[in-house]
């Protein structure tokens, strides 16, 4: 995405905004700033980004969702503090070192409410979106896939050589919020039943990460014959709740190694660097089994964590590096409706390619994606008479 | 031909006068105020005692408060609209390097 000129960044299209409600507003009651004709003095005190405190801008307003707002995981990068606290020692991610880490490189995914409905994110350079006006639905290009571009955005529109787009893009017309509601957007109580009745209610984690919680948005939702088998696809009667939908409409993704992050002696600015990227489709073992990911097989990602990767705040800042797979569990944004594992049974069974065997996995990194790997490769009825399943060896540490 | 064309012309243009007057005259045209008198009967002395006693009825003139809108000046919009104004006030661009390696 090219980023905006200086003055692009600011223009305020009078003749659309004057039609927004916002505009009612005093543009100092919520920048602050002073109201002068000099551009040094109308500046002083200026808030660029007022929605990064919104009890103070938006909730006046906007009350029922402002009191949600620490609940949404763009907003307190609950997912993020997780996978830090799995791996670090006992003081987690409020280790020293650690919280100087995600703050010089991890808050900057920190999402305000402007940055998805005026502006972009500041992530990529920030600027308004339409000339200050409030955009109820987020830009699909301009805020979305800004910050979730390398892989989902890529993903779904087809920008990878010799990778169709995602069907809903192509033949559903659809973006990010048709599925991905406000609902989800905006943060939910960590108790679901402080709003919803009934024993599901009952049974649902707090949403402390993107795959925890109520499963949203849901394929079932609305495929509904199709996910229970209730179809005359013989592969859905079959498989529908065994498998994620991914693993037989999703192509291959993005995956990525070894993300090291580090201070740049030359700027002083943070910056990351990876081992690599590819383009890769693996099954393993479901990691996050539960009511509501009941899946036995699902579709898996590497993420670029190393042991080492922030080495340059201190020394074995991971100390439990093991306690999460690195192969981890990934929804693809690149659905097709016919794929080759479609193409016949064959086409998974009896194929290791496909599938996450230990022999594809770093050694460094066996012991920590064992919950994930395959101890043998699903195989048809009559093969799985004549070689049954070996367990894989691990050695003692 | 010509004559004809000079006609038309000439119709069309006190046509056009024509309204212009009408549309002038009719905002013109004020709201007569009626003042209700009540004269008194000689055939009723009672009535006529009466009738002395009702001071006439009038329409109370109502006055319209005239408000005049009190110019603000919004520099932050008189600024922010201009996109010449703002290229010409930018700050000095500053050279972002970007040192990440591979994809985010």
């Amino acid at each position: 995405m090219a980023p905006l000129e200086p003055w692009e960044k600011v223009i305020v299209d009078d003749g659309m905004y004057s039609e927004d409600v916002h505009s009612e507003v005093a543009c100092t009651d919520c920048h602050g700033g002073v109201q002068s004709a000099d551009k040094h003095e109308a500046h002083t005190d200026l808030i660029n980004n007022p929605s990064n405190n919104p009890e103070a801008s938006c909730a006046e307003c906007h009350p029922d969702v402002v009191a949600m707002n620490d609940y949404s995981l763009h907003t307190n990068l609950s997912g993020y503090h997780k996978v830090l606290d799995a791996r670090a020692d006992e003081h987690g991610s409020d280790d020293e070192a650690l919280t100087q880490m995600f703050s010089n490189h991890c808050s900057a995914c920190h999402a305000s409410c402007g940055e998805c409905h005026v502006s972009q994110p500041n992530l990529v350079g920030g600027g308004l979106v339409s000339g200050h006006v409030f955009n109820k639905t987020p830009s699909m290009t301009q805020n979305c896939t800004a910050c979730h571009g390398s892989r989902v955005g890529n993903e779904y529109l087809g920008k990878h050589e010799d990778l169709r787009p995602d069907v809903h893009f192509t033949q559903g017309r659809m973006v990010c919020v048709d599925c991905h509601t406000s609902h989800e957007m905006h943060g939910q109580p960590s108790d679901c039943q402080e709003c919803h009745e009934g024993p599901e209610a009952a049974m649902l984690e707090p949403a402390d990460h993107r795959y925890s919680g109520v499963q949203t948005p849901r394929c079932e939702t609305c495929h509904v014959t199709i996910a229970v088998g209730q179809d005359e696809n013989e592969m859905h009667q079959e498989h529908a709740g065994d498998l994620s939908c991914q693993v037989c409409h999703s192509v291959s993704y993005s995956n990525c190694d070894g993300c090291h992050v580090a201070i740049s002696e030359t700027t002083g600015n943070p910056f990351y660097a990876t081992d690599g990227d590819y383009l890769s489709f693996m099954i393993g073992r479901n990691p996050l089994k539960s009511y509501d990911r009941p899946y036995d097989y699902v579709t898996l990602r590497h993420v670029p964590i190393s042991e080492d990767s922030y080495a340059y705040y201190g020394d074995n800042l991971l100390p439990n590096y093991d306690a999460l797979p690195t192969w981890t569990y990934t929804t693809p944004h690149n659905i097709q409706k016919n794929t080759p594992q479609t193409e016949s049974c064959e086409a998974c069974h009896n194929n290791p390619d496909i599938f996450l065997t230990v022999d594809k996995v770093v050694e460094d990194e066996i012991q920590a994606n064992l919950p994930v790997i395959m101890p043998s490769i699903p195989m048809t009825p009559t093969l799985q008479l004549m070689f049954p399943p070996v367990e894989p060896i691990v050695e003692d540490e | 031909m010509r004559e004809l064309l000079q006609k038309i012309l000439f119709s069309t243009i006190s046509i056009a006068i024509l309204s212009v007057m009408v549309i002038y005259l009719a905002g013109c045209a004020g709201n007569s105020s009626e003042v209700v008198s009540i004269e008194p009967s000689l055939s009723n002395a009672a009535s006529v005692v009466e009738v002395a006693n009702v001071e006439p009825t009038i329409e109370p003139t109502v006055e319209t408060a005239v408000i005049t809108p009190t110019a603000e000046i919004d520099h932050c919009l008189d600024c922010h609209i201009n996109k010449e104004l703002l290229i010409d006030t930018a700050d000095p661009e500053e050279e972002v390097i970007n040192e990440n390696e591979g994809k985010g």
